[in-house]
């Protein structure tokens, strides 16, 4: 992709605008086999157009995202450029923290090593569209999995999953619907 | 396979619940309910492009001669 085309390239602050830090509580997983078609960002002039899905994407039947409630105290996503000069490419990570250790949260993050997948997440203050870590070319995946029971009375006891990807960007703005469970057979 | 819930009745005769068995969708509008949508909050989606509303086409009666 070449950049010459965009004609609105600016970087400004927005006054009034709610900035809140971290995560919000629910963030959602789509493995890579699950998706029937992974929409990408329609490049026109617009700089917004880099990084923005307008198009829906659609998972295959009987598929659904899988549903990661973390504790907002203890989530969220940092970015970093990372290779060579001229050649750079983002890494993003993210960090899920789940309080309980329960048979499914253990289960359902020993299968999610295994997977490449998509991330959908919301900055606390939204309410529609999402942030998408992983991209039709580079997958997410997960990185860690940190399960503790802490030490002590005041140790801290949790499963943090911790999701990486290299991107294009830092994220992408995925401003489609999130993909609902389709029926089996339609 | 039928769905375990009812669509809100509002939309009934206006649209019908298509390629999902969830009643929540987290929308281009926000998080919409199928169970208790209002028609305006359904033809606001529909406007928007979502493919889980199909709209139920209205049989024009024809005049008798």
């Amino acid at each position: 992709m070449n950049y010459e085309n965009i004609t609105d390239m600016k970087v400004a602050f927005v006054d009034g605008q709610e900035n809140p830090s971290g995560v919000g509580e629910l963030a959602y997983l789509i493995p890579y086999s699950w998706f029937e078609t992974i929409q990408e960002p329609t490049a026109s002039t617009t700089s917004s157009s880099i990084v923005t899905i307008t198009a829906d994407h659609v998972l295959k039947a009987s598929k659904a995202p899988i549903e990661v409630q973390a504790l907002y105290e203890k989530s969220g996503m940092t970015s970093a450029l990372e290779g060579e000069i001229l050649s750079k490419i983002f890494k993003t990570g993210v960090e899920l923290f789940i309080p309980n250790h329960t048979a499914a949260n253990i289960g359902t993050a020993t299968a999610l090593k295994n997977y490449r997948f998509i991330l959908l997440i919301r900055r606390p203050d939204q309410n529609t569209g999402f942030l998408q870590i992983g991209s039709k070319s580079i997958a997410a995946y997960v990185e860690a999995i940190d399960a503790n029971l802490g030490t002590g009375p005041t140790g801290e006891v949790g499963i943090k999953l911790t999701v990486g990807a290299y991107g294009k960007a830092p994220y992408l703005f995925y401003d489609g619907e999130l993909p609902a469970p389709a029926p089996v057979g339609g | 396979m039928k769905s375990k819930w009812t669509p809100s009745p509002a939309i009934a005769g206006h649209y019908k619940i298509v390629n999902t068995n969830s009643p929540i969708l987290h929308s281009k509008i926000g998080d919409v309910d199928f169970r208790k949508i209002s028609l305006e909050k359904a033809d606001e989606l529909y406007a928007n492009g979502t493919r889980y509303l199909e709209k139920i086409k209205v049989q024009k009666k024809r005049a008798s001669s």
